[in-house]
């Protein structure tokens, strides 16, 4: 016969094991879960008069959970990662807060904090080089040297201040829808340089939060 | 060291090639290597601690595994020496002939004194 709280015994046994293998691979720890129920299951009903005494003694020779959760961590070919180790601490949150706004500073703690890979790294260092220190300092020069190429009208006047003549070269020479949609790609580029380290950011904290949810298992 | 601690590498170093030298003849499932592993003195401490062993070993394909019938209760889970496993426990052999003989040869016809 069953001892009234047998059944009680088993399931305290097995919550407790299963707390103890925390931090395991998770289908390594159902597979050890697995197998020690079903091995104890098999012992119990071996036993011909379970007592309480019995069942004690039969879960003493299972072991004591934390006993068998450390041999589980000595087996387990997985690095030990302890869950603090995978916080996002003060050093992502500054990686992400410098890296648009102070660049250099940014991107070191970038390239430091484990929470990154190498693409995330790469796309944090180029989109855009130099956040938004680059886009203030460099962009103005990029717009006006590049976006508005040498060029002019020159107009030609008589004596009295009559335009005889009136030619324009380089950019001015072009049509003026033409003008319209290189104006509006400069505005389009500059609206998306603008947004672009925000945009990095928001990658930069998915992937953060991602890698650490990977140990909750 | 404690002489505790002394008995625990040992083990440490064997238990993994007893259990796959227990699988040479026939697949067998955890409560059978434990009930054979009990009668050797000293080898086994805790009885739940050979299932991580044995996740360990699958996991390093010395051993497959597969799910056959019980007489009475849930299925069972069998393991099976691979051909990894085969090769691992003809090492060990080897080795471990070699290693008893240097340690004996030290230590002479004075042993357990």
């Amino acid at each position: 016969m069953s001892a009234p709280h047998a059944d009680q015994l088993v399931s305290d046994y097995l919550g407790r094991l299963d707390s103890a293998l925390a931090g395991l691979p998770k289908s390594r720890r159902e597979e050890i879960l697995d197998e020690i129920t079903n091995h104890i299951a098999e012992e119990r009903s071996r036993l011909h008069d379970e007592s309480d005494a019995d069942l004690r003694n039969l879960l003493d020779r299972v072991g004591d959970p934390a006993e068998v959760a450390d041999a589980a961590r000595d087996e387990s070919d997985e690095p030990r990662l302890p869950l603090p180790n995978r916080r996002i601490g003060p050093v992502e949150v500054l990686a992400l807060v410098l890296t648009p706004l102070f660049w250099p500073a940014g991107v070191i703690l970038l390239w430091l904090s484990p929470a990154w890979n190498l693409r995330d790294r790469l796309i944090g260092s180029l989109l855009p080089p130099g956040g938004y220190i680059f886009i203030f300092f460099f962009l103005p020069v990029i717009l006006i040297g590049g976006l508005q190429p040498a060029g002019g009208c020159g107009t030609v006047m008589d004596a009295q201040g009559n335009v005889i003549s009136q030619s324009c070269t380089g950019f001015e020479a072009l049509p003026g829808w033409q003008q319209a949609l290189f104006q509006a790609a400069g505005i389009g580029l500059l609206a998306f340089l603008l947004v672009l380290p925000v945009l990095t950011a928001i990658y930069l904290t998915y992937r953060a939060r991602k890698w650490s949810a990977e140990t909750a298992v | 060291m404690p002489i505790e601690g002394l008995a625990t590498q040992l083990r440490k170093g064997v238990i993994e090639y007893c259990v796959l030298a227990m699988l040479r003849d026939s697949p067998r499932y955890g409560g059978e290597l434990v009930q054979l592993l009990r009668s050797q003195d000293g080898l086994l401490t805790s009885e739940g601690t050979i299932y991580p062993l044995l996740s360990r070993m699958r996991a390093e394909d010395l051993v497959d595994t597969e799910w056959r019938e019980a007489p009475a209760g849930s299925p069972r889970r069998y393991y099976r020496l691979t051909k990894a496993g085969h090769r691992a426990v003809v090492e060990f052999q080897r080795e471990w002939v070699r290693f008893r003989a240097t340690v004996d040869g030290i230590f002479g016809d004075r042993g357990g004194r």
